[in-house]
């Protein structure tokens, strides 16, 4: 007969191994919920907006949308509103990690709503909460341990990442910084299996195509460091302003009455179709107009006008109450900000100087590390788009500027401000990079 | 939460929950697979629906810029190379409208980027090498010319055709050696065709390669005596040789070229006039330069005449008519040259006074330096 202290090893070690198939299981459905996301926000958007919309399909099909979804999220999915991230974040820290099955499906479907209708929102924030609301639901259906249930969560938020993005390593990084909080987690492995079996199943269904065609890039000259340096600052800075705005319209919106929130995504949509009229390219992702911008085909004021109206365009999305991210925003503001900076250097400096879309690549990561405020994940992540480590030096110089001057002027960081304004504390900041006091 | 009693009940548990979770992860892969093949088969379709999309906004740019509102064009290009990315006519039409509405800087860069996934594709490289051209940037231009040349895939015939417009441009700015080099490259293998060997012809003529250029010339004469173009060229090719006894064999039609034409008698001039010819007798030569003088001071007489001024003949004429009147000058070749150069002196001085420039004037100018004579 078999010994009892061995044969209840051998059911733990077998216990764990379907743990680390349950990941990759989930790291498949995160997946394929992001390519649906996807796909379903593409599929709207076209059927929506048609081959070239008139001036009043832009205006009328945000506010439909808007109004169908506000009720959407006032009477049946509460936890639709806004990114997902701080919801997500909320859950992992503070309702060990248990999240309703109702979240997922309802992100998905006012995520699709109000993205594919047209508000400057991204789609990465909103898969991040679909794929860790899987993960959830999944480990709850399993009846798993409530530990295992709450590791799931950042399992799923990178698997969910990893697809939208195209980026296993900074879905990774971005689950154990931003989700977790925690570089040494020992999640890791777990984060590692969802992300790649999740990318797999994306590059298997999307295909291999990089989210943004980059040209090669070239550190033209050393003096170009410190045009990246001021990129960082100004990246701070922008960064700054964008969140205090949002923050600041954010508790107005909030006060208004409790009623009007109904009605609230609505007014934001009205707004939104509005600017669509007068700049149809600040609507939805925006990637079309990133992608122009790394590669240099977008003049100066072009860039300057669309970086503003999408900061005024999310902002106005996001404080409505409207489903959606700030990732793709954040990326399309900091590309923006990036170029109009090259566009300038390549005018004035009296040193050699790379192309303007080198500077939108910067730029992004730049914005990113000051709004997000997740260095590592943005470092990654921008390397993994261009898969060139040239660009690594510059945009760690511009990060850790952007970075440090936004924890300066604006100490928390918005997605846990964001859940500040909702009455919710997390119970632990930790120290996220090497930076920290 | 776990609570055990005892190790038999802990294990019985444990074997429970192992058992429950292999089952529901079983399930969970099944969905997971259906779930991939479900999303898979909605990809496609996506993947299809914007291929139709990108097809509808190349037409319509294709109707703007007929429409030549090139921007807008530019637009509905880039729209279309997003929703199908890497399609190559797609992203050189996005090029050629954005060129056309002033930007070529970033309608290089979106040729870079196809250039990027097929370095050796023709159609990029020589979009490429137009482009680069049409900005003056030499070095670039004749990169991707060469790349476009030499790219694996190119038919014989259309590298001749790239071949011969790389040689313009190299012609275009003033390149001829390296044009010269195209040339002879693109003239090996050449089909027996007349039209590809008279515009090989034509450009070596241009590139200062006058022999194969009438190598090349002759060869299509000899398949078409009547041939006009390589009559023409003919002429032109041995008048650049200096080979007159030739130029002046050809019978042009009335339908050939006032060049040509011109090139025939000026060749028929140098060889009839030229006092200081090999082989001539004494009188000869002394008749042509009694000839050569009888002209001059007809043009002398008529260009002056025409101003309203004074007909007399300059000094430097009087005496070299008076000289020609000496029977011995056929013989005293120091003479016949002195006589020569005064003579070119005064042509000079006539192509300032008179309007036009004769095929006698052009002879003598020639017959002068072609002896090292002149001044």
């Amino acid at each position: 007969m078999a010994d009892p202290a061995q044969t209840q090893e051998r059911l733990w070690l077998r216990e764990n191994q379907l743990f680390v198939l349950l990941t990759i299981v989930i790291g498949v459905l995160a997946g394929l919920s992001a390519v649906l996301f996807h796909l379903a926000i593409e599929a709207t958007s076209r059927t929506l907006f048609g081959f070239e919309p008139s001036d009043g399909r832009r205006f009328i099909v945000p506010t439909l949308m808007s109004l169908a979804a506000g009720v959407l999220l006032a009477k049946v999915f509460p936890e639709g509103r806004g990114s997902g991230i701080p919801q997500t974040k909320q859950a992992y820290h503070l309702s060990g990690g248990v999240i309703s099955w109702r979240v997922p499906l309802g992100k998905f479907i006012t995520g699709v709503m109000c993205v594919g209708g047209g508000h400057s929102m991204g789609r990465e924030g909103p898969s991040v909460q679909i794929g860790a609301g899987l993960a959830s639901a999944i480990g709850q259906w399993l009846r798993l341990s409530p530990a295992r249930i709450r590791d799931l969560v950042p399992v799923g938020a990178a698997g969910a990442l990893s697809a939208a993005f195209n980026t296993p390593v900074a879905a990774v990084l971005f689950a154990l910084e931003e989700i977790i909080g925690d570089m040494n987690a020992r999640l890791l492995g777990s984060a590692v299996a969802a992300s790649v079996a999740s990318v797999i199943v994306a590059r298997s269904i999307l295909g291999n195509e990089p989210l943004f065609h980059v040209p090669g890039y070239e550190l033209a000259h050393p003096a170009e460091l410190g045009a990246y340096a001021l990129l960082g600052i100004l990246g701070g800075l922008v960064s700054v302003a964008f969140c205090r705005i949002l923050l600041r319209w954010r508790r107005a919106w909030r006060q208004l009455p409790a009623r009007s929130r109904i009605l609230q995504p609505a007014f934001g949509g009205a707004l939104i179709g509005a600017l669509l009229v007068y700049e149809p390219a600040v609507a939805g992702v925006g990637y079309e107009y990133v992608d122009q911008a790394l590669n240099g085909e977008m003049l100066l004021p072009t860039m300057l006008v669309l970086g503003g109206l999408k900061i005024l365009a999310t902002i106005t999305s996001y404080v409505s109450g409207n489903a959606g991210g700030i990732f793709a925003p954040t990326l399309f503001i900091g590309a923006m900000t990036g170029g109009a900076v090259g566009h300038l250097v390549n005018l004035y400096a009296p040193f050699p100087t790379g192309d303007v879309g080198a500077y939108a690549l910067v730029g992004m990561g730049a914005l990113f590390a000051g709004i997000i405020r997740a260095p590592m994940t943005s470092v990654f992540m921008i390397f993994e788009l261009t898969q060139d480590h040239e660009i690594l030096v510059p945009l760690m110089v511009a990060n850790m500027l952007s970075l440090m001057l936004s924890r300066r002027l604006q100490p928390l960081p918005i997605y846990e401000a964001l859940l500040h304004q909702d009455g919710v504390v997390l119970p632990v900041t930790p120290p996220r990079d090497v930076n920290s006091p | 939460v776990w609570e055990f009693s005892s190790t038999a009940e802990r294990i019985l548990q444990l074997r429970h929950v192992v058992r429950r979770e292999t089952v529901r992860l079983v399930i969970l892969t099944t969905v997971a697979s259906a779930a991939f093949v479900g999303t898979r088969a909605l990809a496609q379709r996506a993947e299809h629906l914007a291929v139709k999309d990108a097809a509808a906004w190349y037409a319509r740019g294709q109707q703007l810029l007929a429409e030549a509102d090139a921007e807008a064009a530019a637009v509905a290009f880039r729209r279309a190379t997003m929703k199908h990315r890497g399609e190559k006519p797609y992203v050189l039409a996005l090029a050629d409208a954005l060129v056309q509405g002033g930007s070529p800087d970033p309608a290089i860069r979106a040729l870079a980027g196809l250039r990027e996934q097929n370095p050796e594709d023709v159609d990029v490289n020589l979009a490429l090498a137009r482009l680069a051209r049409s900005r003056g940037d030499r070095t670039e231009a004749v990169r991707y010319y060469q790349h476009a040349i030499y790219a694996p895939v190119a038919e014989a015939g259309s590298a001749r055709t790239l071949r011969l417009e790389l040689v313009e441009f190299l012609l275009e700015s003033g390149q001829p050696e390296r044009a010269n080099s195209e040339l002879v490259a693109a003239s090996l293998n050449v089909p027996d065709d007349p039209s590809v060997r008279l515009d090989l012809a034509d450009l070596f003529l241009r590139a200062g390669n006058a022999t194969r250029a009438a190598e090349q010339y002759q060869l299509v004469l000899e398949r078409d005596p009547t041939n006009l173009g390589a009559l023409e060229g003919a002429v032109a090719a041995a008048f650049a040789l200096a080979d007159y006894r030739r130029v002046a064999q050809y019978r042009l039609p009335d339908t050939a070229s006032s060049d040509a034409v011109a090139q025939v008698a000026i060749a028929r001039a140098v060889l009839s006039r030229d006092p200081l010819a090999n082989r001539l007798p004494a009188a000869e030569r002394r008749r042509r330069l009694v000839l050569n003088v009888t002209y001059i001071e007809e043009r002398w007489r008529e260009c002056r005449t025409a101003r309203g001024q004074s007909a007399d003949y300059p000094a430097s004429l009087i005496e070299l008519r008076a000289a020609t009147r000496r029977t011995g000058i056929g013989r005293d070749n120091e003479a016949l040259e002195a006589g020569l150069v005064t003579l070119d002196r005064l042509r000079q001085e006539l192509e300032q006074l008179c309007d036009t420039v004769t095929p006698i004037d052009r002879a003598l100018a020639i017959i002068t330096r072609s002896h090292d004579l002149g001044v």
